[in-house]
């Protein structure tokens, strides 16, 4: 299974600038070119006053950098946190932390903490501000298993949890773009472990059917609605994330959670390394809830190692990929 | 004329740019370098027991020592592999408990606990087998020779907390499962009482009355500086069944941490002194409390750069400067109100993102705080 480029599809949030030329050789037909040159530069002023810059439209802190435009491979360490960690934080980690990206939660119905930093702002400053260059796993945490311990739940039907699966991409779609990310992503569904809050009131094979069907509309739809790049997150077994391999729209990245204290992205348990194969197709967070302490701050984060997509495109891949050799 | 006018339009804002007053909020304290000495071992667990006795858990085993660290006895477990060490509990110098994370598998996870009442002579062991995937933070208590509080956290993304107990009443010899509203810092006040500050920013606080039967959630009134700003609790510490303390720190924008006292077991809690910081010290207001007794209770921030000190309940606080105060604190131990062990871990690269490694710091203060210097285990 290897895809490396997304299938093209219609490209959320971009603007054309507005054409300000438009209809002034029908006008200055009728009326003296003075009054037509007078006319034009009035609409030049009229305009620059209401309309926001071309630039600045899509991106609502006066524009990212050229390169956070799309996805693309990885092959580095990052950590992520259940809050978005504050602007200085982040700007006294990127020199001195080993850490290139950052997993964010952007939104979703078991979101469970308060992002007091998550704004366009601290996206644009913790890319593209004073040299520092963060990636982002961008995080979308919906419903959890059918028939699960959790509150907000999958439906145990199928076709009602193909549709629901519909609505979570449109939410985690929006809620990115509403931060700025405004390019082509990767989003990452976080679908924990069936059993995390008690045994299931269904048959395993019931919730497992229903989260395939799940599964399979998250993936089509971010993927072949809206033309970018979906990933899942879960537990490499509790999670059955094999079964993601063989719906109809697998998801392009998995990023495996087993806390082994190993970076490798291979060998994980229940999820055959015959399965996402290629290069930049698998994310393992290796290790839990913990502190950690760069350059005097201390931030608690999960451990990532990166063998696949994140947003923006990725750093350089280096020869000696810092986390997959460890 | 017009030029006269502009250059002193000119003057005159630039008068009122330089005459607007000084900036009241305090300068942030740089966070200094911690100095360079000898480098501790990783440290799995350790408990500061009084003033002169303690004990240490590394992968190179665990030490005990009576007398202010000057000499060390290894007490470890026989057959066991150290690393596998998650945490530790000693009721005095001779009954304790180790908990071991002996097996984990797709299937479950599997802790053996091990007790000694002769300082480590001669262990027992008791095995534990889980069918959940849990993970640490794994923490055992005995809030006395028989109740045994084992908390274990069940594998999940940051987003979640979810925790599972395990409760002995016959000193570690069997384990029950039971509930618990999520992971983080639990704490038991006896047999029956347990407090936990648990959440995925620890943001909540819990409350059992029945052995881990039930939990119920408990809540503070935050100062009013603080009303906006996002908790982080501290499981309290009781004094006795029904006086305790608790510390709750509190971040997003200004950062501080405050203490309240309880004298109906947490029925309600008064709020006796908040310590203010301006460390934008990322998440949770990371500063780290430590109760020693009713009145005396210490504040580090955790880039080593303060202590603050009551020893009147909160009517006055003295800041203290330390000199060899580690950055990175993960532990702060008061014994007494001078005597204490910190255990801290900074990471620092020596290239742009490459040959990045963790430095651990074991140090002890007799002096409330004002010096700190190695625990060298030998």
């Amino acid at each position: 299974m290897g895809i490396d480029t997304p299938p093209r599809g219609e490209t959320i949030g971009g603007r054309d600038g507005a054409n300000l030329s438009r209809g002034c050789r029908g006008v200055a037909l009728t009326l003296g070119e003075g009054a037509v040159r007078r006319i034009f530069l009035l609409s030049v002023l009229v305009a620059w006053t209401i309309l926001p810059p071309v630039e600045s439209r899509g991106s609502p802190v006066g524009g990212l950098p050229d390169d956070f435009i799309r996805y693309g491979a990885n092959a580095q360490k990052g950590f992520d946190t259940c809050a978005a960690p504050s602007t200085s934080a982040m700007s006294t980690w990127w020199p001195s932390s080993p850490y290139w990206d950052i997993g964010i939660y952007i939104g979703g119905s078991s979101r469970a903490c308060a992002q007091p930093n998550l704004t366009p702002a601290w996206a644009t400053a913790a890319h593209g501000v004073d040299g520092v260059r963060w990636g982002f796993y961008l995080i979308w945490v919906g419903r959890q298993a059918p028939c699960s311990g959790f509150s907000s739940r999958i439906s145990s039907n199928p076709t009602t949890a193909a549709s629901q699966g519909v609505s979570e991409a449109d939410g985690a779609i929006t809620a990115a773009y509403n931060l700025g990310f405004t390019g082509r992503n990767i989003y990452f569904y976080d679908l924990e472990a069936f059993t995390a809050k008690g045994a299931l009131s269904c048959s395993t094979t019931t919730a497992r059917t229903a989260a395939k069907a799940f599964v399979n509309a998250w993936v089509d739809r971010i993927q072949n609605f809206y033309g970018h790049q979906a990933g899942m997150y879960g537990s490499s077994c509790g999670s059955y994330a094999n079964d993601w391999a063989a719906i109809a729209n697998p998801p392009g990245t998995v990023w495996l959670a087993q806390f082994n204290n190993d970076p490798d992205v291979w060998g994980l348990s229940c999820v055959p390394d015959t399965n996402w194969v290629a290069a930049s197709q698998r994310l393992h967070q290796y290790r839990g809830g913990h502190n950690e302490t760069w350059g005097g701050v201390t931030i608690k984060i999960d451990n990532d190692c990166e063998r696949g997509f994140i947003t923006p495109h990725g750093h350089p891949i280096s020869a000696d990929p810092a986390c997959v050799n460890e | 004329m017009k030029k006269r006018y502009w250059l002193s339009v000119w003057l005159l804002v630039v008068m009122v740019a330089c005459g607007q007053p000084v900036s009241r909020t305090p300068q942030t304290a740089k966070p200094t370098p911690t100095p360079s000495s000898v480098n501790a071992p990783q440290v799995l667990d350790l408990q500061l027991l009084s003033p002169t006795t303690g004990w240490v858990a590394t992968e190179a085993g665990v030490h005990l020592t009576t007398d202010t660290g000057q000499s060390w006895n290894e007490i470890s477990p026989p057959n066991t592999d150290r690393k596998q060490l998650r945490s530790g509990h000693f009721l005095d110098t001779q009954r304790g408990w180790l908990v071991y994370e002996t097996s984990h598998t797709v299937e479950g996870t599997e802790f053996t606990v091990y007790r000694t009442v002769d300082s480590g002579e001669s262990w027992a062991p008791t095995k534990i087998a889980a069918s959940a995937d849990l993970t640490s933070p794994i923490t055992i208590q005995f809030s006395d020779a028989a109740a045994g509080w084992l908390a274990a956290t069940v594998q999940t993304s940051s987003n979640f907390s979810i925790g599972q107990l395990f409760y002995s009443a016959d000193g570690g010899q069997s384990w029950t499962a039971r509930s618990l509203p999520a992971s983080g810092d639990l704490r038991p006040t006896n047999s029956t009482v347990a407090w936990m500050a648990g959440g995925p920013a620890r943001e909540k606080l819990y409350v059992s009355r029945d052995r881990g039967n039930s939990w119920k959630p408990s809540a503070v009134s935050p100062p009013i500086e603080f009303r906006s700003s996002q908790p982080v609790f501290w499981a309290p510490r009781f004094l006795n069944n029904t006086s305790g303390i608790l510390a709750v720190g509190y971040s997003g924008g200004r950062g501080g941490l405050s203490f309240y006292a309880t004298s109906d077991s947490g029925a309600r809690w008064r709020h006796s002194v908040t310590i203010e910081s301006d460390s934008q010290n990322a998440l949770g207001g990371h500063l780290i409390p430590d109760v020693v007794d009713e009145k005396t209770w210490f504040v580090a921030d955790p880039n080593g750069s303060r202590i603050w000190k009551t020893t009147d309940g909160g009517a006055s606080v003295e800041e203290i400067s330390p000199n060899g105060l580690p950055r990175g604190i993960e532990r702060l131990h008061y014994a007494s109100a001078t005597v204490a062990w910190v255990y801290a871990t900074e990471g620092s690269c020596a290239q742009f993102k490459r040959e990045c490694t963790s430095i651990h710091y074991l140090r002890r203060t007799t002096d409330a705080g004002q010096t700190w210097s190695d625990v060298i285990i030998t």
